[in-house]
């Protein structure tokens, strides 16, 4: 599902990556995040020697994503990142206006 | 600040009226080779904010431990608190999505959450050589090509 608030440029990329969601690198899921507006942080340094940045949106700082890098991400992986924009798109078209109540 | 929630769980999200939401909350997971990756999980935070809090910046900061103590991944940030009047409070929400998590070992690693450079809360999370002893705990894949601790 996807909702108004992501740019043309994340849905086509998005639904790409939802038809076929075998043998993505991790570059590519992270395009797609900061297409949806979640920008990078300096990379986190781990024990093991990688650089994992951590990826947060401005204008909603309490949803954060940390995308470990790899040449070729598990579908499992991918489709949890499909998951996140899709619960972000959600949110922004809760956003536009759905009803708020306790 | 009083952490209200912090739990580690297979999915969260922040609904309308800042509701959140928990599900799957666990503490182990079974990876039958090393080493190996956690395709998902979600640190969850709910921390309470009272007046004492309001009106000032404040360093968040959420690390990953090994059992010996070695940093595995650190998260920093800012929390810019708006003022808080007498006798109110504030509850403010994180939800941390962690997406292809590798692991070198078995062992106990926690999340540290620490609030102005003191821990306020720890998050294990232990990792078992072997096969779950009863259904499927968080999915964990063998990945060929990461490096081992």
């Amino acid at each position: 599902m996807t909702g108004p608030g992501l740019p043309q440029a994340a849905l086509d990329l998005l639904e790409e990556v939802r038809a076929d969601p075998v043998g993505w690198p991790s570059i590519d899921l992270h395009k797609l995040l900061s297409l949806c507006g979640f920008t990078s942080s300096e990379p986190l340094k781990t024990a093991q020697g990688w650089d994992v940045p951590l990826r947060y949106h401005s204008e909603h700082p309490d949803l954060n994503v940390v995308l470990f890098p790899t040449e070729r991400v598990h579908v499992a992986v991918t489709l949890h990142i499909v998951r996140i924009i899709d619960m972000f798109a959600a949110r922004l078209a809760h956003t536009h206006g759905g009803a708020h109540g306790p | 600040m009083d952490v209200q929630v912090a739990v580690l769980a297979d999915y969260a999200n922040v609904a309308a009226g800042d509701k959140l939401n928990v599900m799957g909350i666990f503490d182990t997971i079974w990876a039958p080779t090393f080493p190996t990756v956690l395709p998902f999980m979600v640190l969850a935070l709910r921390l309470r904010l009272d007046y004492e809090d309001g009106g000032r910046t404040h360093d968040l900061a959420i690390s990953l431990r090994d059992e010996d103590g070695r940093e595995y991944l650190r998260a920093a940030a800012k929390a810019n608190v708006a003022a808080i009047e007498p006798g109110r409070f504030q509850n403010v929400n994180q939800v941390l999505n962690f997406a292809g998590t590798g692991f070198g070992k078995a062992g106990t690693y926690a999340f540290h959450i620490a609030w102005d450079g003191v821990e306020s809360a720890r998050v294990d999370l232990i990792i078992i050589e072997g096969t779950s002893p009863g259904g499927s705990p968080p999915g964990m894949t063998g990945t060929p090509g990461l490096p081992p601790s």
